[in-house]
C-alpha cells in the first residue's frame, strides 16, 4: 500500500503536478497495480544469473553524420521558444 | 461503381482496367470518412494531398505507365506514427499541434510504393490504452455498435478499416494493441516480430515490445502489407538482418499436418462463453483443414500481464520523460523556475493514464524497489520467452481467443484501470516473449459483435501463422461480414 507522502515524492521524480484529487486517485489505482504484479514475487529466478537479454545487440561505426541547415532550423522551430537558432529555456536556478 | 469493401488486389485491377478513377476511388474514401465522422476514427484528414496523388497516378495511368506494388491504394496511419508534413499528435495534448519534420521508416516505405495517406487515426494518448477512451481527441465508436469501444490502442485504426474508410492501417501493438482492437471491430490484425518492421518514427511507449504492422480486412493483404513494410532499416539497430521470407507464396499452401498447439492456461477462467464456443468451432474447422491439434501447457502464461506493467510503464516513464515543454509540443504557460515549468507543462499535457503509468514506472525502478520489481520481471520474461520458444518445437502454431470477451460498453472499465488491463490478458504474451500474432475474425455474438481468434507464430516466423490464418479465413465466411 502506498500513501500520500509516496505519491507526492513520486510526482516530483516524474516532474509531474498534481492536485489533491489525483492524489488520492494515484494512491489507490498505484496500490492496486502493485498489489496485482506483487504475483511476481512467487516465480523461483534464482537459477537466472543476471538480467538476460532476449534481443540480440547489432553494432555499428560510431560516425557523426550531419543534417543541413534547414532541417536544422525545422528542428528549432520545434521549440516553443528560440533564439538565434538555439532552443531557449528558462534559467535552471 | 461499387467501391465498398475492396481488396488491395481489387484496387491494383480495377485502376489498371479503368474501371474506375484512382480520384474517384480516393474520393469515395474521403466521403465516407466524412459521412462517419461520428466513429471519431480520424483526427486528421489530409484530404488536398491525397487528393493531388491521386490525379498524378491517373496521369500515369492515363499514359499507359504500370503501376507499382501499393501504388493509388489509400490507407490511414495510426496517429502515434511520424509522417512527414503531417500534424502527428500521439492523441496527446503535449503533442496536439507536432509536425513531424520525417517520416516513420515504415511511412516511408509505404510511400515509395505509392500508397495515398487518407489521414491519421484516432488512438489511445501515447499507445496507452485497450478501448481508446484515453484519447486527448475523445473516444472512438465501433461501427459494429455504437454504444462499444473499438478497443485499443489502436482503435481507430480498426475502427477506420471495419466502417471501409481506408483500405488498411498502419498500428502499434506493444502489449496487443493490434490484435485486440482487430478483434474487436471484426478484422485481421498483424503484430510482427519485434526487430522485423523498424520502430524508427514510432512514437515510443515501450522501446524494447513496441511493433509497427497492418490491420487488414483479409489475410492475404495483410500479408501484402506485411512485406511491403517489412527488414532491416539502418534507423533502428533493433531491426533484424534475417531475410524477410516470402509469406505471400505460402499462403495458398494446404495447412494438412500442421500442428496446432492449444495453451491449456489460456481456456482457465475469464472467457466468455460465446468466446469459448467460437474458439472451439475454430478448432473443428482447423481440423477439417488436416491440421493436428493438441493441447500444451505454458505455465508461466500467468504472470505475462504482471511482467508487461512493470517493464512497460519502466519504459514509459524513461520514454516520455522528453516531454518537457523545451524542445517541442505543449508548453505551461507561467512557472517561477524550470522545475515548476517541467511539472506544469507535463501535469497539463498528459492525460490521466499516461500519469499514472509514468508513476508506476518511476517507482519499479527506483531505488531499493528495482531489484523487486524491474530486474525480477525482466527475469521472469526469460522464462516465459524460454517457455514458449520450447513449445515450438511441439507445434507450428499457438491457438487461442484474442480477448476473453466481445466489444464492451464505453465507459465500462474506463474508471478501474486493472480491470482494463485485463483486455490484454491473451495477447501480451507475444510481446512478452518476442513471438509474432495475428488476430482475424471467428465469428460473432449473439449481440452481432464480432469475435477474434489468435494465432501465435515463433519469432520471424509470420509466414506460417498468416498461411494458417488465410486457409482458415478461405474456409469461413466471417471476414465477409461487415457492420453496414
Amino acid at each position: 500500500m502506498l500513501n500520500i507522502q509516496e505519491i507526492e515524492k513520486l510526482a516530483r521524480l516524474c516532474r509531474l503536478e498534481l492536485s489533491a484529487e489525483e492524489k488520492n486517485r494515484y494512491t489507490e489505482d498505484l496500490s492496486a497495480i502493485l498489489a496485482y504484479v506483487e504475483k511476481l514475487q512467487e516465480v523461483d529466478v534464482s537459477y537466472l544469473d543476471n538480467t538476460p537479454a532476449i534481443t540480440e545487440n547489432v553494432l555499428r561505426q560510431d560516425m557523426v553524420v550531419g543534417i543541413s541547415l534547414e532541417d536544422q532550423k525545422e528542428l528549432i522551430n520545434q521549440a516553443p521558444e528560440s533564439k538565434d537558432n538555439l532552443v531557449k529555456t528558462k534559467p535552471v536556478f | 461503381m461499387d467501391f465498398s469493401y475492396l481488396t488491395i488486389s481489387k484496387i491494383k485491377q480495377g485502376l489498371t482496367n479503368k474501371d474506375f478513377s484512382c480520384t474517384e476511388l480516393v474520393k469515395y474514401y474521403l466521403d465516407r470518412i466524412n459521412a462517419l465522422k461520428e466513429l471519431n476514427a480520424f483526427i486528421t484528414i489530409t484530404e488536398k494531398e491525397a487528393l493531388k496523388q491521386a490525379k498524378n497516378i491517373d496521369a500515369k495511368i492515363a499514359a499507359g505507365e504500370s503501376l507499382i506494388d501499393l501504388e493509388g491504394v489509400p490507407i490511414s496511419i495510426k496517429d502515434l506514427i511520424l509522417t512527414k508534413g503531417i500534424r502527428t499528435t500521439a492523441s496527446s495534448k503535449i503533442l496536439a499541434n507536432y509536425v513531424s519534420p520525417y517520416d516513420a521508416t515504415v511511412v516511408a516505405r509505404l510511400k515509395e510504393r505509392g500508397a495515398i495517406i487518407l489521414g491519421k487515426n484516432n488512438c489511445d494518448e501515447f499507445a496507452m490504452g485497450s478501448s481508446n477512451e484515453n484519447s486527448a481527441f475523445g473516444a472512438v465508436l465501433n461501427p459494429w455498435d455504437k454504444t462499444r469501444v473499438p478497443g485499443g490502442s489502436s482503435g481507430g485504426s480498426a475502427a477506420a478499416v471495419a466502417a471501409d474508410e481506408c483500405v488498411f492501417s498502419i498500428g502499434t501493438d506493444t502489449g496487443g494493441s493490434i490484435r485486440q482492437p482487430a478483434a474487436l471491430c471484426g478484422v485481421v490484425g498483424l503484430k510482427p516480430t519485434y526487430g522485423r518492421v523498424s520502430r524508427y518514427g514510432l512514437i515510443a511507449m515501450t522501446s524494447s515490445l513496441d511493433q509497427a504492422g497492418p490491420l487488414t480486412r483479409s489475410v492475404e493483404d495483410a500479408a501484402l502489407v506485411f512485406q511491403a513494410i517489412a527488414g532491416q532499416d539502418n534507423y533502428d539497430a533493433t531491426t533484424s538482418s534475417r531475410p524477410v521470407l516470402n509469406s505471400l507464396g505460402s499462403l495458398n499452401k494446404s495447412i494438412k499436418g500442421l500442428k496446432i498447439g492449444l495453451p491449456k492456461e489460456y481456456f482457465k477462467e475469464g472467457m466468455s462463453p460465446e468466446v469459448e464456443k467460437a474458439i472451439k468451432e475454430a478448432n473443428k474447422k482447423f481440423k477439417d483443414l488436416g491440421a493436428e491439434i493438441v493441447e500444451v501447457s505454458l505455465p508461466h502464461t500467468a504472470y505475462a500481464l504482471a511482467v508487461y506493467y512493470i517493464i512497460m510503464p519502466a519504459e514509459v516513464s524513461s520514454n516520455l520523460a522528453r516531454f518537457d515543454g523545451i524542445r517541442y509540443g505543449h508548453s505551461a504557460e507561467a512557472a517561477k523556475d524550470l522545475l515548476e515549468f517541467y511539472a506544469r507543462t507535463r501535469a497539463e499535457g498528459f492525460g490521466a493514464e499516461a500519469k499514472r503509468r509514468i508513476m508506476i514506472g518511476t517507482y519499479v525502478l527506483s531505488s531499493g524497489y528495482q531489484d523487486a520489481y524491474y530486474h525480477q520481471a525482466k527475469k521472469v520474461q526469460a522464462i516465459i520467452a524460454k517457455e514458449y520458444q520450447e513449445i515450438f518445437n511441439q507445434v507450428d502454431v499457438l491457438l487461442t481467443p484474442t480477448t476473453p470477451s466481445a466489444a464492451f460498453k464505453i465507459g465500462e472499465k474506463f474508471n478501474d484501470p486493472l480491470t482494463m488491463y485485463l483486455s490484454d490478458i491473451y495477447t501480451v504474451s507475444a510481446n512478452i516473449a518476442g513471438l509474432c500474432g495475428i488476430s482475424l475474425p471467428a465469428g460473432f455474438t449473439e449481440n452481432s459483435l464480432p469475435i477474434g481468434l489468435q494465432l501465435l507464430g515463433k519469432a520471424f516466423d509470420e509466414a506460417t501463422i498468416l498461411q494458417a490464418a488465410y486457409q482458415y479465413q478461405e474456409a469461413t465466411e466471417w471476414h465477409n461480414k461487415h457492420p453496414f
